[in-house]
């Protein structure tokens, strides 16, 4: 219809007014809509990025044996994109003091191309022939005279000791020696940032190989891709079967996956995740969209406002084309143009002004020294169609809906009705107002009376504010929710956690002498070393407490497939931890229990302090569960305990010890254990005869020790630090300890904290505008509808200082309404949260956003009097007569 | 011929004690090409009965025949079509838009309707109502007799069955509603138009074929004008 197309370009030109404000907050919504999905797809994009940079972007694992004669097998099952295969270590001798050789694999080139092997490369490329090699970078350390380009041959062979060939990941033996079976020359193309522990006298280094050079009965890795990601769950298990494989103790394949990477593409393995975590793996996600659905919703009622002032404002003129003809359909169509052709400029503005704002946030957060972040590993700024689509067709769905529902309402009013409307709007009876009369007299009583006939009008704005006061305001909320969160887990832990861990793994048993140096440093309060011995006991059902029966038995923990305890003929499997305490901390352990502890370094009569608690996460929510007691255990009884923890390893030992005390106290009170778990204490020197009884694999396992150090002041952890590192390269080589520090875990909290309070402040800056964009565009609006309501009142004698006063107490009842209803809201809102989270009221109270608040109610006063002021000076500038008379807004 | 009918024609606004009876069961019939004078003092329910006849507004109750259609069952969209061609609606304060040049605000139900303006009325029309130099502005710039004729040119344009005129002398001076009056009698004589016209002032009112007299939402006088 050319005529309503030309009617509604003419009407837009004519009311420039109205025409801005809703451009304006079509600018805004489409700004924000574009800054919203471009940040998503940004963080989303780089968080693919980061996984794949880490982890690379394989699919899943045939984690168990498989073969070289399996892989046409797995090639050729239909949905298999690509293998991505690392071939068995091969061992090369070297003449190096230190480590007697050079183990490396060989990965084909989809291995090369998908895994994260690459990025561990500090100069040079990925080998591309058989005859390239990368190589770890303390052989260079070691051996300085060698460099990228140089090209070495290596005697190739078998470590072997009595005739058996070793494998090279284990530890020196003794009599070992060197069987050649040839020799192989390579070219070194690259430098692997890669360490080994000296247990094992290897250097790591990693080769090519053509998927054709392995042979049917060697062993090799094997990652997959899939050609739709999808199909990995479902998959993978398939081929698992069809090569042979049968499945374990839980039912289960030996299987990886890449989880983060798939969820990150929403593939999710379907019926194995509990609510809890699937909540946990959705929770962003979910918050975004919920926060994106929310958004939407409050711009189609802040555009729907502007749609509904810009139609009552022409009511009288879609009557009059109604009475001479234009249909239903017409009319609506005339609001909805005006919707589309109003949205022609903001659109693109707001998309551009979104990936300005995105560009800049995104800036910002890479300046924060991110520690976390690989050097070089910027967040990449993406803004493609995932960014602009959505905004583009929300803020058109806004538009339309927006302009629909002021439009369909029209439509539905007989002509009369709506030429009646234009002159006087939708006003109704309202009842007086002694309260307000009665302080501010007339005019109170005008004010308020204004507001509450036209509230039919006004309740779209008044939602509209109140919404956007809310979500601001609950916004500032949860993050001063999350700051008192993480502020209570400092001071929780402040008494528990460790200024330093010292991670010690050289193969070899703890020499309790170094511990206890270690131990002597300056400024060293206090620390405790411990090591762990990984054993399985299996028991039956009347060996569990009260407590554990009443919380379902093992019978519950079994059925909930959860965790690690199985169900078979009739007894249960647990895990039992030996934890080898250093021995000077293990005698103040038992000082502080009453015991004597010179029984427990007695390895002819092992025994143990048993700690004989378990948290009981079957009836526990993930953020807190009870303790209970575990076992019926009475001092002085003697436990079988077996070193076969898995049906898989191969051979078993057993061993016995007795629980010479039963007690509730741990001496590592941060340190956290698996649920239902038996946990022992013994000295760290008993440790080592309790671990002859194992089997070798299981005995290795033991020779670590962790040690937690407490500084007398936080400004000498640096220091501590310093000491123990110089300390240790006396002792151990590169990669056989690791140290972390609480400083450095506080500086990523603090960067992490900054992008947090960007992104806030960011969001909060927008939503704030938008907020005061739409004061200005009610009020204005809704003055310039009641032109003739407040003319007629001048003609009949209203001062302009009576007028003012008028307006300005309308001013502050329609600005304080939204705040006011908003308070009993946001109370819930934090109530809820805070009964959610556990969190005392006390903590969150020195978090909470009362300043804020204030501030922007405050600033929102200021605007919505402002506006009032501005229009009613204009109101009074103007001619009554002119006024009275015109119909253009 | 009939050309208009309605029987137990009701309006009520309101519900429960506070319902106003607007029009109260009216039943009259008009032959085509009368001119018809409605009369009455104010709130007699003389617009509500234009209002209804002129499709603007739905009934309560009652039947309202135009040309043997009867419009109180028809659908908005095509009530819309017969506002646009049966009826012309002349109304005391133009009601014109106010955005839209002259040209095109006389034009609008043509447009409305999707078809092409007929020329040769468009111009015969603006002749006889002395708007030729007046198109292309817009209603703001034109005077208050100047409006009224603008908003008689549109009633008039699709040349519908029936013009209703609701007191369109009242925001005119003398001479303008002299004008107005001869130009409505113009079209009635001219194109044989059927006209209601309502008028507070009995001079007007004798120059009509009948007079209805209306008190208190009924027809309580009907009288042929024997002059």
């Amino acid at each position: 219809m050319k005529i309503l197309r030309e009617y509604t370009l003419d009407f837009i030109r004519q009311n420039k007014r109205t025409s801005c404000a809703i451009m304006i907050a079509l600018y805004l919504t489409s700004t924000f809509l574009a800054s919203l999905c471009g940040f998503l797809e940004t963080m989303w994009k780089d968080t693919i990025t980061l996984t794949v940079y880490k982890s690379g972007d394989w699919h899943g694992e045939l984690f168990g044996e498989t073969f070289g004669r399996d892989l046409p097998l797995i090639r050729d099952y239909s949905t298999v994109e690509s293998l991505l295969i690392k071939g068995e270590f091969i061992t090369a001798k070297i003449e190096d003091p230190r480590r007697e050789y050079l183990s490396f694999r060989c990965a084909n080139a989809p291995y090369w191309e998908h895994m994260s092997d690459k990025n561990e490369l500090t100069e040079g490329r990925i080998p591309r022939a058989s005859d390239e090699i990368v190589i770890s970078k303390q052989y260079f350390e070691n051996n300085p005279q060698l460099k990228v380009g140089d090209r070495i041959t290596l005697p190739i062979g078998d470590r072997v000791k009595d005739g058996t060939v070793l494998e090279a990941t284990e530890p020196l033996r003794s009599g070992e020696s060197f069987s050649q079976k040839g020799e192989r020359t390579f070219t070194i193309v690259g430098i692997l940032d890669v360490t080994t522990a000296s247990t094992v006298p290897m250097y790591y280094a990693m080769g090519y190989m053509e998927e054709e050079e392995i042979k049917p009965e060697e062993s090799v890795t094997v990652y997959l891709r899939f050609h739709s990601i999808h199909d990995t769950y479902r998959d993978l298990p398939k081929i698992a079967e069809l090569i042979g494989w049968e499945t374990d103790e839980y039912g289960n394949y030996n299987l990886k996956y890449n989880a983060d990477y798939l969820s990150q593409h929403f593939v999710f393995p379907k019926g194995q995740l509990s609510f809890d975590s699937t909540m946990q793996m959705l929770a962003y996600p979910l918050m975004y969209l919920f926060l994106a659905a929310l958004v939407v919703g409050l711009f189609i009622l802040i555009i729907h406002n502007a749609f509904s002032l810009s139609a009552n404002s022409r009511i009288t003129q879609l009557g009059v084309l109604a009475s001479i003809g234009a249909s239903p359909r017409q009319i609506r169509r005339s609001v909805i143009w005006e919707g589309l052709l109003l949205m022609l400029l903001p659109l693109p503005a707001g998309l551009a002004t979104g990936w300005f704002l995105d560009s800049r946030l995104i800036r910002y957060i890479n300046s924060i020294n991110n520690s976390a972040r690989q050097e070089g590993m910027k967040v990449i700024f993406s803004y493609g169609l995932l960014s602009i689509l959505p905004a583009v067709l929300l803020t058109f769905l806004t538009v339309w809906f927006s302009a629909g529902i002021p439009a369909k309402r029209i439509a539905r009013l007989t002509p009369i009705e709506a030429i009646r409307q234009g002159g006087m709007g939708n006003i109704k009876k309202t009842r007086s107002r002694h309260l307000l009369s009665r302080f501010f007299g007339i005019e109170g009583e005008m004010a308020s009376s204004a507001l509450s006939a036209r509230k039919r009008s006004y309740r779209t704005a008044t939602i509209s504010l109140t919404l956007s006061f809310l979500l601001l305001a609950c916004f500032w909320h949860l993050n001063a929710l999350r700051s008192a969160q993480t502020d209570a887990a400092v001071q929780k832990d402040e008494a528990s956690k460790a200024h330093i861990e010292y991670y010690l793994d050289n193969g070899q048993a703890p020499e309790q002498e170094i511990l206890y140096d270690l131990k002597k440093l300056p400024h060293v309060k206090d620390a405790v070393f411990y090591s762990s011995l990984k054993s399985a006991l299996w028991m039956t059902a009347d060996m569990e407490s009260e407590e554990l029966k009443r919380a379902g038995g093992m019978e519950a923990v079994t059925d909930a497939g959860k965790y690690y305890p199985i169900k078979r003929d009739g007894q249960y499997r647990i895990q039992s931890y030996i934890m080898g305490l250093d021995d000077a901390s293990f005698r103040a352990y038992c000082s502080l229990l009453g015991i004597d502890p010179a029984p427990y370094f007695d390895t002819a009569d092992p025994r143990a302090i048993v700690y004989n608690r378990t948290a009981d996460k079957i009836n526990g929510k993930p953020s807190h569960t009870e303790d209970i007691d575990f076992l019926k255990l009475q001092e002085g009884d003697t436990l079988t305990l077996s070193d076969k923890i898995l049906d898989e390893e191969e051979g078993e030992s057993t061993f016995r010890i007795k629980a010479g005390h039963i007690t509730d106290k741990t001496p590592l009170p941060g340190v956290e254990f698996p649920g239902y778990t038996l946990i022992q204490f013994v000295p760290m020197s008993s440790m080592d005869a309790l671990a002859e009884n194992c089997r070798e694999k299981r005995r290795l396992g033991s020779y670590h020790a962790i040690g937690l150090f407490y500084a007398d002041s936080r400004k000498h952890i640096e220091g501590i630090r310093k000491n123990m590192e110089a300390f240790s390269d006396k002792y151990y080589g590169s990669g056989d300890y690791y140290i972390s520090d609480i400083l450095e875990e506080e500086k990523l909290d603090r960067d992490a904290n900054k992008m947090y309070s960007a992104v806030i402040f960011f969001i909060s800056g927008l939503m704030a505008v938008i907020g005061l964009s739409n004061v200005w565009a009610t009020v204005s609006g809704t003055l310039k509808s009641r032109r003739r309501e407040l003319s007629t009142l001048r003609s009949v004698g209203l001062s302009p200082r009576a007028l003012s006063r008028i307006l300005s107490l309308e001013a502050l009842l329609f600005g304080l309404t939204p705040i006011l209803v908003s308070l009993p809201v946001q109370v819930l809102f934090v109530a809820f949260f805070l009964n959610v989270s556990g969190l005392p009221v006390s903590i969150y109270l020195a978090h909470a956003p009362f300043l804020k608040i204030l501030a922007y109610t405050v600033l929102l006063l200021v605007v919505m009097l402002g506006t009032y002021a501005l229009g009613s000076r204009k109101l009074l500038k103007e001619n009554i007569i002119d006024a009275l008379k015109d119909e253009t807004f | 011929m009939e050309i208009l009918s309605c029987k137990n024609l009701t309006k009520i606004y309101g519900a429960g004690p506070n319902a106003v009876t607007a029009l109260d069961h009216v039943t009259l019939s008009v032959e085509s090409g009368e001119f018809v004078a409605i009369v009455g003092a104010s709130g007699s329910g003389k617009s509500t009965l234009l209002h209804l006849l002129g499709g603007v507004d739905r009934p309560t109750e009652g039947e309202i025949r135009i040309e043997d259609t009867d419009i109180s069952t028809l659908n908005e969209e095509a009530l819309a079509a017969f506002r646009r061609r049966k009826v012309g609606l002349i109304y005391q304060f133009y009601n014109l838009i106010p955005t839209l040049t002259i040209r095109k605000n006389i034009l609008l139900p043509v447009l409305l309707d999707g078809r092409r303006p007929d020329r040769e009325r468009f111009d015969q029309i603006v002749t006889t109502l002395g708007l030729t130099d007046r198109l292309e502005h817009l209603p703001g710039e034109l005077s208050g007799g100047q409006q009224q004729r603008a908003a008689i040119a549109r009633s008039l344009i699709c040349r519908p069955a029936i013009l209703l005129a609701d007191e369109p002398t009242g925001n005119l001076d003398r001479k303008n509603s002299r004008e107005t009056m001869d130009l409505l009698k113009l079209s009635h004589r001219r194109f044989g138009q059927t006209v209601l016209l309502i008028t507070h002032d009995e001079k007007l009112a004798l120059e009509a074929d009948r007079i209805l007299t209306m008190e208190d939402g009924r027809v309580i006088k009907d009288q042929v004008n024997p002059s």
